[in-house]
């Protein structure tokens, strides 16, 4: 995977409001590039100037192959309500030369075929939210840069989005998108920008994140029996161990989880309950972001308990 | 798309979206009310070119009046409602400039208000004719209609890129209207009265000059009435083209400030190439 493009040593303010500070980001060709952060930090900018609506104060957009088409979707679009979807779109493909029969087929697959005709006043949240994916999508472009897409859409809506989102990728396209919903994009994204007022605290392919982080996965052992037994076994193979409901909680390395389960299997083959959940964004959001969690001890807590052996 | 290409691309939507709503057509019906008003006024007072004159003052007043008002009310929320929806941002991601985008809107608008007023005029056209006016007299008297209307629609836009709130924008559209129709007039009027006419030429001409309003009535008057305009209004060193400048002015400049004000809230993005060996 290559780089399409990379913000360089972006700086951003509006007026005396810094907005972005030396933000540098690349960009990999054909993935899907989650923005996470929180309110205020910089994330809707940062797709501004990726998009092209906005210059930095210092810094520039570099890439191999020049400008790429970009696909851009804004926040909260209202578009022209006395316009239908149909209309809409017609308008806008006229600047990226769009055909009528590829209008048709993006109208379809965002599944507004039906509404088309319809005044875009009459359109509810997630139709508006549909008709702006349909709009990025117009002349194929290289480059999606999508600013929480997924608001207002309905469960269903969303699957589809991201249906959508994962054939464009795996037919070439890179995707920016920013969400605050961790759960939601996990699944869907394969590299992951932290953002943290308007600097890049980490960013990389999610997975090598994890490792990179060392986040532990999480395998927890219930049984309707007592299954503190295995504690002292576990233990001895330098695994963090802990009780929890009807059971035990391992903290291991991702690589380690094969080896556990080997492990568990050679002192009793018929524990009665497994569940591995291995570090996801969630993990590595708390880590990043150096928030504790309620329900776990912090990721680098963890790391340094399994490190001294002890529990 | 070519810069020309978009422009009118962007004036055929703006042309669209206010041709659908309707108090475009009211307000065209008023101006046709108030054309056909005066129209009958002016009949009232003599056939021939007496009758002629009277029509013609009395819509060289009305165009003062109309003009502003509907210029102002159409173009008002031409960048503000963009911007709003985030249709402004939309079409700089599109590779439409600033530019682009203002010229696109200030045709859109021109056309539009050429229609609202289109009616009016039409009726001004028939009572003009009727009361003796010559065909030549009222393309004049349409000329300098289309450069006030241009200087308008400008300062429309110039109002409309100042801000994202609303009713800023809307007070500063009704200000600007108070103040270019009335308070201009007022501060002139005032002070000849005050000081018994004893102000120099310049600082009225200026006055008069600077207020497009007041520029558009100066050419009109200096060209429909010459002899009665020089010793009343101070215009003995002001020619048609110190007024046909300064509507120039009124027609580019408020253009180029919010043109200016757009770059400075929305920067188009310098993109470097950069070797494949990134």
């Amino acid at each position: 995977m290559n780089e399409l493009c990379r913000l360089h040593q972006i700086h951003m303010g509006y007026g005396r409001e810094v907005v972005l500070r030396g933000v540098d980001l690349p960009i990999q060709r054909g993935s899907i590039l989650g923005l996470v952060g929180e309110n205020g930090s910089g994330k809707s900018t940062l797709l501004k100037i990726l998009s092209g609506v906005l210059r930095p104060d210092s810094g520039d957009l570099r890439g191999a192959g020049g400008r790429p088409r970009v696909g851009y979707m804004p926040e909260n679009c209202q578009w022209y309500p006395y316009l239908s979807g149909a209309q809409v779109l017609r308008y806008f493909a006229s600047y990226v030369s769009a055909s009528v029969n590829d209008q048709q087929a993006i109208l379809t697959r965002v599944g507004l075929w039906e509404a088309r005709d319809k005044k875009v006043a009459a359109y509810s949240k997630g139709m508006k939210q549909k008709l702006g994916l349909a709009q990025a999508l117009l002349g194929a472009p290289e480059l999606l840069v999508l600013d929480e897409p997924t608001n207002g859409l309905d469960p269903r809506g969303i699957i589809d989005f991201y249906r959508i989102l994962r054939e464009h990728a795996q037919a070439g396209a890179t995707i920016v998108l920013s969400s605050h919903l961790l759960a939601e994009i996990e699944d869907h994204i394969t590299h992951v920008a932290f953002l943290r007022d308007g600097r890049i605290l980490r960013s990389g392919a999610c997975s090598q994140l994890v490792e990179h982080c060392g986040l532990p996965s999480r395998v927890f052992i219930r049984d309707e029996g007592d299954v503190a037994f295995l504690q002292p076994v576990l233990r001895s193979q330098g695994w963090g161990v802990e009780s929890s409901d009807h059971g035990i909680e391992v903290l291991l390395p991702r690589r380690e989880v094969g080896s556990l389960l080997r492990a568990i299997a050679g002192v009793r083959g018929d524990v009665g309950d497994i569940e591995i959940r291995h570090a996801g964004l969630n993990d590595l959001y708390l880590h990043t972001f150096g928030v504790r969690s309620m329900a776990a001890p912090a990721a680098s807590a963890v790391v340094d308990v399994r490190r001294n052996g002890d529990v | 798309m070519e810069p020309l290409r978009a422009a009118l691309h962007i004036a055929a939507k703006e042309m669209s979206a206010h041709l659908r709503s309707w108090w475009i057509v009211i307000m065209g019906g008023v101006c046709a009310l108030l054309s056909g008003l005066i129209g009958t006024y002016g009949f009232s007072f003599a056939a021939g070119p007496a009758g002629a004159e009277s029509v013609l003052v009395s819509l060289l007043h009305l165009q003062l009046y109309i003009v502003p008002l509907l210029g102002l009310l159409l173009a008002y929320d031409a960048v503000l409602g963009e911007r709003e929806s985030g249709m402004f941002d939309l079409h700089l991601s599109l590779g439409v400039s600033r530019w682009t985008f203002l010229i696109g809107k200030w045709i859109g608008l021109y056309v539009c208000l050429a229609i609202a007023v289109a009616p009016g005029m039409l009726l001004q056209v028939y009572a003009f004719h009727v009361a003796g006016g010559g065909a030549g007299t009222f393309a004049a008297l349409l000329l300098y209609c289309g450069i006030l209307a241009s200087a308008i629609v400008s300062t429309g836009l110039l109002i409309s890129s100042c801000s994202l709130n609303r009713g800023t924008v809307v007070s500063l559209a009704i200000g600007s209207w108070i103040v270019l129709v009335v308070l201009l007039d007022f501060l002139v009027i005032g002070l000849l009265s005050a000081t018994g006419g004893d102000v120099p030429d310049w600082l009225v001409n200026g006055l008069i000059l600077v207020n497009p309003l007041g520029s558009y009535r100066l050419l009109t008057y200096a060209h429909f009435f010459p002899e009665q305009v020089e010793p009343l209004l101070h215009v003995r060193s002001v020619g048609v083209v110190a007024a046909l400048l300064m509507l120039g002015l009124w027609v580019t400049v408020p253009m180029l400030l919010a043109g200016r004000r757009l770059r400075s809230i929305h920067r188009p993005v310098d993109y470097r190439s950069q070797s494949p060996a990134l």
